[in-house]
């Protein structure tokens, strides 16, 4: 017997019998939190398909209601807590990032061709870190979280490279829930993203500038179809409460078979 | 078979087809483990025939047989065999460090499992894995366009099979040294040898 054979078998099945133990814990706990879950999902508002035409005063009124749908009344709510209960930490926690959260969005689109010909850079990314980013709108009111993302495979578009970092906004959201801790189960979470650089054809918001707004240098992901999270080798569109259109029917099909997909098309 | 049953009889498990076992081991993980010893040569030969690299075999194996263990739920007996399936997923790691250049953790890391640095026996036991002697006609073509250094490295190691200590007593050099020059001709030969295909 190769002895690397023998200590690998104890690394994983210790592994598997602390996932076991995991996963009896979270399921005697779920009873509550699916009730809740259900009823944040009643709430959620249709999706329509949008043209870029009323683009800059749609990016507007994304973004207010989707503040507006961050406050709570309950100063001990996170994010977290409003997120579907029946998945993984991490998750829980991008499905609280959901650009969509309360709107409906500027970009839309019919297919992964089509998202990837209109985003501005497509890649293969592990998220490094999460801290709270810079202050918009009147009295530095609201505030934009941000995500360092690695860069390990340039799929399509410009702008980066492998190996490097580029940065990723998500909000803008309230201050305080920006300061949450609660965004760490997203760090190391590897992602095929589909990434608009901002103010790359529209104006973002708290600014009109888009000159000023390319020169950040900073991505948000096109819409709530723009990243498909690799939960252990499958494909799962997280930034959705609940998925449809194509990004229903790529869930739970193999991550890697995503991506050679989606590489296929820069062809 | 019953996938709401768990089976305590070790003997029953280890007559159980690979489909069973898969499916059983949702319920009841520690099946699991049944499935890995199976399979664990057939998976590290496999990464050794294509990586001609030991550690990166264990490694890519490693993470092969955490991120089946967590895809195991999704897994469909119609569409393949239990063994089929798992070097699907091995194929897609071996596809995923081709493309980045690196062996993916992330399933390792998230079951909790600390990497594992070969030792020497090992490491040698890996790379007996695979039996090279049918490519040897090619090989020695290959050899003839390497440097001096490492193609001597390979022929005292694959060609007259000697041990390390002896493949480094004889080029003046240390084992590790010894090692690393095999591991790097053997990596150049693969590639040589895709190529040529």
């Amino acid at each position: 017997m190769i002895p690397f054979v023998d200590q690998l078998r104890r690394e994983l099945m210790t592994g598997i019998r602390a996932a076991s133990v995991e996963s009896s814990k979270q399921k005697l706990s779920k009873g509550g939190d699916q009730i809740m879950a259900r009823t944040l999902q009643t709430m959620r508002p249709s999706r329509k398909r949008r043209t870029g035409i009323l683009a800059a005063a749609a990016v507007a009124v994304v973004v207010i209601l989707a503040v507006a749908v961050w406050p709570t009344d309950d100063p001990t709510e996170t994010p977290l807590t409003r997120a579907g209960a029946d998945a993984q930490p991490s998750v829980e926690t991008w499905g609280a990032l959901s650009p969509g959260a309360g709107a409906d969005e500027v970009e839309y689109y019919e297919g992964l061709q089509e998202m990837t010909s209109g985003a501005s850079l497509t890649v293969v990314g592990v998220v490094e870190s999460v801290e709270p980013g810079r202050f918009v709108g009147e009295g530095d009111s609201s505030q934009y979280l941000v995500a360092t993302l690695r860069v390990d495979s340039v799929l399509a578009g410009s702008g980066a490279q492998e190996g490097d970092s580029v940065s990723l906004e998500f909000g803008p959201m309230q201050p305080n829930t920006v300061e949450d801790d609660g965004w760490d189960p997203i760090v190391n979470d590897e992602g095929l993203f589909f990434l608009r650089l901002k103010g790359d054809g529209t104006p973002e918001f708290g600014t009109e500038d888009v000159e000023s707004e390319m020169a950040l240098g900073v991505y948000r992901v096109v819409s709530s179809q723009g990243l498909f999270l690799n939960d252990a080798g499958s494909a799962a569109p997280v930034l959705y409460a609940e998925p449809e259109g194509f990004p229903l029917e790529i869930s739970g099909d193999p991550f890697e078979s995503v991506v050679e997909h989606v590489s296929s098309f820069d062809d | 078979m019953d996938t709401e049953q768990t089976v305590d009889d070790p003997a029953r498990l280890r007559e159980m087809a690979d489909s069973d076992l898969l499916l059983l081991s949702v319920r009841d993980p520690e099946v699991f483990g049944v499935l890995y010893d199976r399979h664990i040569v057939a998976v590290l030969s496999f990464f050794q025939r294509r990586t001609a690299s030991p550690q990166d075999s264990a490694d890519l194996a490693a993470e092969t047989f955490a991120r089946a263990f967590q895809m195991r739920h999704k897994y469909v007996p119609t569409e393949s065999a239990g063994i089929a399936w798992v070097l699907g997923i091995a194929r897609n790691e071996l596809r995923q460090a081709a493309r980045s250049g690196r062996v993916r953790d992330r399933a390792r890391v998230r079951l909790g499992m600390s990497r594992i640095e070969l030792d020497d026996e090992s490491f040698e036991r890996i790379e007996e894995l695979v039996d090279f002697a049918p490519l040897r006609l090619e090989l020695e073509e290959a050899l003839k366009a390497m440097s001096p250094k490492i193609a001597g490295a390979l022929l005292l190691r694959i060609g007259l099979e000697l041990p390390y200590e002896e493949v480094a007593r004889r080029l003046g050099c240390s084992r590790g040294t010894a090692r690393a020059r095999v591991s790097r001709g053997l990596t150049a030969l693969a590639d040589t040898l895709e190529g040529a295909r």
